[in-house]
C-alpha cells in the first residue's frame, strides 16, 4: 500500500478520498487515500483495480469501473467535478465505484420498405409497424416471419398483447383511424385480424395494453383517449365489419368483427402522442398540449396532471421506481415523479441530443437506465445519475429515430426514417 | 424603458420594447416578431431539412423580379429541404413593412405540394400563389381547412401557432398536411403569453 501511495504523490494537489461501493464483490477497506486532484475516471478505475488485485492473491481480472461523487458520474478531472458540485476538498471525499454497464453492441439491421414508425419486443418476437401500411413479425435473430397487410394508412403504434401456448395476439393502430387486433398461430404463422376498432375520428398515434392483457388504450389526433377490450374472443353480438372503402383500399376481409370503444376520455386540447398503463388500472397520456394526464381507467376520470411548457412526444414509466421520463419538442429529456406532491416539477433534465427527442424507453431491469432516440439519428443509453452526458451513443441510423423499445432486457431496438429497425445487444 | 430600447438580441433578430408591446396588447404582430419566432423555432428544431423563411425575404420573393430573387433564394437551397415555411403578407410594398393580413404558406416535399393556412380563409390566397409561383417548387396549392380567427388582429398569432404545429406534425409524420388537425382556439389564446415568456427567458440568459 505504501509503495502505491508514493508513486501517486507528485507536484499536483492531492485530495483525500474514501472508496465505497454497493457491490459486495468489489469491496475494499475503507481507509482514506490520497490521490492527485486532476485524476480522471479511467485512472481511478486503474487504481481501484490495482487495489483489488492486491487483496486477491489468486489473481484479478480487470473490471471497468465508473465513479459517482455526490450522486453524479465523474466525467471531468476530479477537482473540476468537485468544484462544479461545490464540494469542500479539504475533507475526505466519498467516491462510490460500480462496475460500468457495458456498451450495447450493434447486432442487426432489419430492412423495411418505408419508415419504421412503431416497434415492440416480447421475448424473442419483434413486431414492427411501417409507413407503407404493413406490419411485420420478426425473430430477434433477424429472421423475417411475416408481412401483414390490412391497414390503409401508416402504422403508428404496435403492441404485443399475449403469447400463450401456440397463439399470439397483438394490436396495431394507424392513420386510417382504426385499432386492429390480430391473432397469430406461432407454428404456422397463420394470421387473422379478429377485430377492427372504430371510433377515433382522426389518425391514431399510440397504443398500450394493460398489465392483465385485457384492455387497450389509444390516443391520437382527435385528442380523445379511448379504452378498448383487448380480448380476442368472438362475441356474437358484435357485427361483422364489412370494411370501408378508403381511396380504393378496403379494410378487413369481411370476417373481422367490429368493436367500439368501452370508454372515451376527453380532456386533452391537442394530439395525444403516447399512452402508458400502470399496474393500478391507471393510464398516463402525454400530449402536444404540454400536459401529461393521469386517468383512472375504472371510473373514467382525470386523477392528476403534469404541466410542462413544450409538447410531449413520448413518455415512459419505469416499472421499478414508477418515475416518468419524457421526450419533447426540444432537445431535453425530463424526469418527473408523478407520485410526489410536486409532480409538475422536473426532477432531472438530460441534455445531449442535438435536435428534438422523439422517443424514450426505461429499462425493465435496471432502475436507472433508459434509452432515448432523436432527430439527430442517435440512440442514447443514459444512467439517470448522469444528466449531462449519456453512457453511450449508439450510432448507425441514417434517419430520424421514430421509435425505440427495451421491453426485452437483452436487446434494444430502434426504428427510423432510414427504413430500418436496428437491434443492439444489451447486458441484461 | 423607452420604446426604442432593445429587449432581446437573438441571433439575427433584434426586438425592441415597441415590438414586444405588440404582444401585450391586442395589436397585429409585426415583421420583427414573426421573424424572431421563426428563428426561435428553427433554432429549437436544429433540423437542416426544415427551412423557415423570414417575412422580409418572403415578401421579396413575392414582389421582386425573378432575376433578382435568385440571389436571396438560391442560398436557402429550398429544393433540398423537406419542409419550407413562408409567412405571407398582403402588402404590395417592397421597401417597407405594411399590409393588413398574415397567413402561412408551407411547401411539403413528400406531397410535392404547397399548403396554405389562412385564418381568414380566401383572403391571402392570391398573395400565397404569387410566392408559390415564383419559387416554382410545385404547381399545386391546397387551401387547408384550419381554425379561423375570431377577431381582427390575431392573424400573426395564427401564423406563429400554425408554423409550430406544422413543424411538430412533420417531425413525426411524412407530410399529410391536409389532414393536420385544426388547433383548438385555446392554443391561439395562449400564444401571446407564451411568446412573452420565451422572450423573457431568453433575455435573462443574455
Amino acid at each position: 500500500m505504501a509503495a502505491l501511495k508514493r508513486t501517486l504523490l507528485n507536484d499536483e494537489g492531492q485530495i483525500q478520498v474514501r472508496f465505497v461501493t454497493k457491490q459486495e464483490k468489489y469491496a475494499l477497506p475503507e481507509a482514506p487515500f490520497s490521490i492527485p486532484s486532476g485524476i480522471k475516471a479511467d485512472s481511478l478505475s486503474v487504481l481501484v483495480n490495482n487495489l483489488l488485485r492486491e487483496t486477491h492473491e489468486s489473481g484479478w481480472d480487470e473490471v471497468d469501473f465508473d465513479f459517482l461523487v455526490c450522486g453524479e458520474f465523474v466525467r471531468l478531472p476530479l477537482i473540476e467535478h468537485l468544484k462544479l458540485k461545490d464540494i469542500n476538498t479539504e475533507v475526505t471525499v466519498e467516491v462510490e465505484y460500480l462496475e460500468r454497464f457495458p456498451a450495447p453492441e450493434p447486432e442487426d439491421s432489419l430492412n423495411h420498405d418505408d419508415w419504421v414508425s412503431a416497434s415492440h419486443c416480447f421475448k424473442d418476437w419483434i413486431l414492427t409497424g411501417c409507413y407503407d401500411n404493413t406490419l411485420h413479425i420478426w425473430k430477434t435473430d433477424g429472421t423475417h416471419k411475416s408481412t401483414i397487410p390490412g391497414h390503409c394508412g401508416p402504422i403508428k403504434g404496435v403492441r404485443w398483447i399475449e403469447v400463450t401456448g401456440s397463439t399470439a395476439t397483438f394490436a396495431s393502430v394507424s392513420h386510417d383511424q382504426t385499432v386492429m387486433l390480430w391473432k397469430m398461430n406461432l407454428e404456422t404463422y397463420a394470421i387473422e385480424c379478429v377485430h377492427i376498432g372504430r371510433g377515433h375520428e382522426r389518425s391514431i398515434e399510440c397504443v398500450d395494453v394493460d398489465k392483465n392483457s385485457s384492455f387497450l388504450a389509444t390516443g391520437g389526433w382527435d385528442n380523445m383517449l379511448k379504452i378498448w377490450s383487448a380480448t380476442s374472443d368472438s362475441n356474437s353480438t358484435n357485427e361483422i365489419d364489412d370494411g370501408e372503402k378508403e381511396k380504393g383500399c378496403s379494410i378487413g376481409s369481411g370476417k373481422s368483427l367490429r368493436r367500439t370503444p368501452l370508454m372515451t376520455l376527453p380532456g386533452h386540447k391537442e394530439a395525444i402522442s403516447s399512452v402508458v398503463w400502470t399496474e393500478n388500472n391507471e393510464i398516463f397520456s402525454s400530449s402536444w398540449d404540454h400536459t401529461i394526464k393521469l386517468w383512472d381507467a375504472e371510473l373514467g376520470g382525470l386523477k392528476s396532471e403534469i404541466v410542462g411548457n413544450k409538447s410531449f412526444f413520448c413518455i415512459s414509466r419505469s416499472p421499478l421506481n414508477q418515475t416518468l421520463i419524457t421526450a419533447s419538442a426540444d432537445r431535453h429529456i425530463r424526469l418527473y415523479d408523478a407520485r410526489s406532491q410536486e409532480g409538475s416539477i422536473v426532477k432531472a433534465t438530460f441534455t445531449s441530443h442535438v435536435g428534438w427527442v422523439s422517443t424514450v424507453c426505461w429499462s425493465t431491469t435496471h432502475e436507472r437506465l433508459f434509452v432515448s432516440g432523436g432527430h439527430d439519428n442517435i440512440l442514447k443509453l443514459w444512467d439517470s445519475r448522469s444528466p449531462k452526458a449519456p453512457l453511450y451513443d449508439m450510432t448507425g441510423h441514417e434517419g430520424k429515430i421514430l421509435c425505440a423499445d427495451w421491453s426485452n432486457p437483452s436487446i434494444i431496438i430502434s426504428g427510423a426514417t432510414d427504413n430500418t429497425l436496428k437491434i443492439f445487444k444489451s447486458e441484461v | 424603458m423607452s420604446d426604442n430600447e432593445i429587449v432581446l438580441n437573438y441571433h439575427n433578430s433584434l426586438l425592441r420594447k415597441s415590438d414586444v408591446d405588440l404582444l401585450r396588447n391586442p395589436h397585429w404582430l409585426n415583421d420583427r416578431l414573426i421573424g424572431f419566432w421563426f428563428e426561435y423555432l428553427e433554432n429549437s428544431l436544429l433540423d437542416e431539412s426544415v427551412c423557415l423563411v423570414c417575412p422580409e425575404v418572403s415578401q421579396f420573393i413575392k414582389l421582386g423580379e425573378l432575376s433578382e430573387t435568385s440571389a436571396f433564394v438560391d442560398p436557402l437551397n429550398l429544393h433540398s429541404r423537406s419542409l419550407v415555411l413562408l409567412p405571407v403578407n398582403d402588402s404590395v410594398l417592397l421597401d417597407h413593412p405594411g399590409g393588413s393580413h398574415w397567413s402561412l404558406l408551407v411547401y411539403d416535399c413528400f406531397a410535392k405540394k404547397y399548403y396554405h393556412f389562412d385564418s381568414l380563409i380566401g383572403s391571402n390566397l392570391n398573395h400565397a400563389k404569387k410566392i408559390a409561383y415564383n419559387l416554382n417548387l410545385s404547381n399545386k396549392i391546397v387551401e387547408v381547412r384550419c381554425t379561423q380567427q375570431q377577431n381582427s388582429f390575431d392573424c400573426g398569432v395564427f401564423v406563429c401557432c400554425n408554423a409550430e404545429n406544422v413543424m411538430k406534425h412533420c417531425s413525426v409524420n411524412k407530410g399529410e398536411l391536409k389532414s393536420v388537425s385544426p388547433l383548438s382556439i385555446d392554443v391561439f389564446k395562449n400564444q401571446r403569453n407564451h411568446m412573452l415568456q420565451v422572450i423573457s427567458t431568453l433575455s435573462c440568459n443574455c
